[in-house]
């Protein structure tokens, strides 16, 4: 018997387990909780990082690991998708790439990280801040690709003509919101401190919250809708 | 039953919100976003008050208030364009929409021109708090006015082949969406330019 759903929950687990791993990985290990501010000085910077270049080392390599999560997320989330689009695949195939793409924006900059922990100990430490915000920079300013991913998830679930649509209208738009929200990214190179800055209220705090917001949302929704689309199907 | 398709739900929705609901969850995360920068604001302007009140001399209240004016006209066109809408005039809905995208372009001046007296006078984000907070604050809001002024442009198109109450809810919508954009000026212009008084 054919299941035209098979591999796309296994898929869906990509985003919870990702989400659980940023966090541990990525966040408590890698000591992002927040990140070190674009403030400190470069000596305070290196006082402060070399000692737990270890700690971050392991944090960084896993979390560099399962990156590819995202990507096989957003496979799920194309394939429920193509379930609503009418007219072609564009918009489940933009999402496809925006959630490729951003598994590279942990990707790159993760391997940023790595590198200068992997020398801590005897780089300089103007060029070890240096890699530290190079990794940041991407991180944060790449955000157009997620953005993209998010508004193309939004546009297409509303236009669900289902009479109870796979995703609630206010998922969709929560997603666009966020997407829009992300542009707030771009203000990042210009503030060292204060609420724009990398590790600020704003820039850190806001924008994080509600990109694991997304995922966690997402997510739940993404299950429903695999659930209620094999039921549909059933033979 | 009724003249105008659609028209018997009307009534109905006259209890409820105009427009889409989803459109009016992103509007209220919006403003909440936006509270949280007034927020962040306030807190610094407490801690500095004099730092805040010496830049805040480097604005021009008359732009700010031209601004002002300018959303609100563009609103009030808007307004109109839902009015002419709900009668099942569509050609005047439009007319009108448009009218509150040409009027509502000239905010796009008024803030270049601001933005550029500002960097000439060596006046940009990092000058001070004060500055980095006007400039990210009105860069945000700009970027919704230019959204906006997107969102109209096509409305006014989807209101050269009407679709009814679909057709509606979306102008409904887009002026939702609008006046939350003069609805943030309103309290960005006081905010930034007035409150707190300068050196």
């Amino acid at each position: 018997m054919e299941n035209p759903y098979k591999y796309v929950r296994i898929c869906a687990w990509g985003g919870p387990i990702l989400l659980i791993v940023t966090i541990i990985f990525w966040g408590i290990l890698g000591r992002n909780i927040p990140p070190y501010s674009a403030g400190l000085s470069a000596a305070e910077f290196k006082a402060q990082f070399a000692p737990v270049a270890d700690q971050i080392r392991v944090g960084m390599t896993v979390t560099i690991a399962c990156s590819v999560l995202y990507f096989v997320w957003g496979l799920a989330i194309t394939k429920v998708m193509e379930k609503v689009e009418r007219h072609n695949n564009v918009l489940s195939t933009l999402q496809l790439w925006g959630a490729g793409f951003t598994t590279l924006i942990f990707v790159i900059p993760c391997g940023i990280w790595l590198t200068a922990t992997f020398r801590a100990d005897t780089l300089e430490p103007g060029t070890l801040q240096i890699l530290f915000d190079l990794g940041w920079m991407i991180f944060d300013l790449a955000y157009s690709l997620t953005t993209l991913q998010m508004v193309a998830l939004g546009v297409c679930f509303l236009s669900d003509r289902r009479q109870v649509p796979l995703f609630p209208a206010w998922v969709s738009w929560f997603s666009i919101w966020v997407g829009v929200m992300f542009v707030i990214e771009a203000l990042n190179p210009f503030f060292k401190t204060g609420p724009f800055s990398r590790s600020g209220t704003v820039n850190y705090w806001l924008e994080f919250s509600i990109f694991f917001l997304f995922m966690a949302i997402i997510s739940v929704y993404l299950f429903k809708a695999i659930d209620r689309l094999v039921r549909e199907e059933a033979p | 039953m009724h003249g105008q398709p659609g028209a018997g739900n009307l009534r109905e929705r006259d209890r409820t919100l105009p427009g889409d609901p989803g459109v009016f969850f992103f509007i209220t995360a919006d403003m909440a976003m936006f509270a949280v920068f007034f927020l962040l604001f306030m807190v610094g302007q407490f801690q500095d008050p004099e730092g805040y009140r010496a830049s805040r001399a480097a604005l021009d209240p008359v732009l700010g208030l031209t601004n002002t004016l300018i959303l609100v006209f563009s609103g009030w066109w808007m307004v109109r364009a839902v009015e002419a809408g709900r009668e099942g005039d569509w050609r005047r809905a439009r007319t009108r929409v448009l009218a509150a995208m040409l009027f509502g372009s000239a905010f796009a001046l008024t803030k270049g021109y601001e933005y550029y007296a500002k960097v000439s006078a060596g006046i940009t984000l990092t000058s001070s708090e004060f500055f980095g907070y006007y400039f990210a604050f009105t860069g945000i809001h700009f970027l919704h006015f230019v959204l906006g002024i997107g969102v109209l442009a096509v409305t006014a198109g989807k209101l050269t082949k009407p679709e009814g109450t679909k057709t509606l809810v979306w102008l409904e919508s887009t002026a939702a969406y609008w006046h939350m954009v003069d609805l943030l000026w309103m309290v960005l212009f006081p905010m930034l330019y007035l409150a707190g008084g300068t050196a």
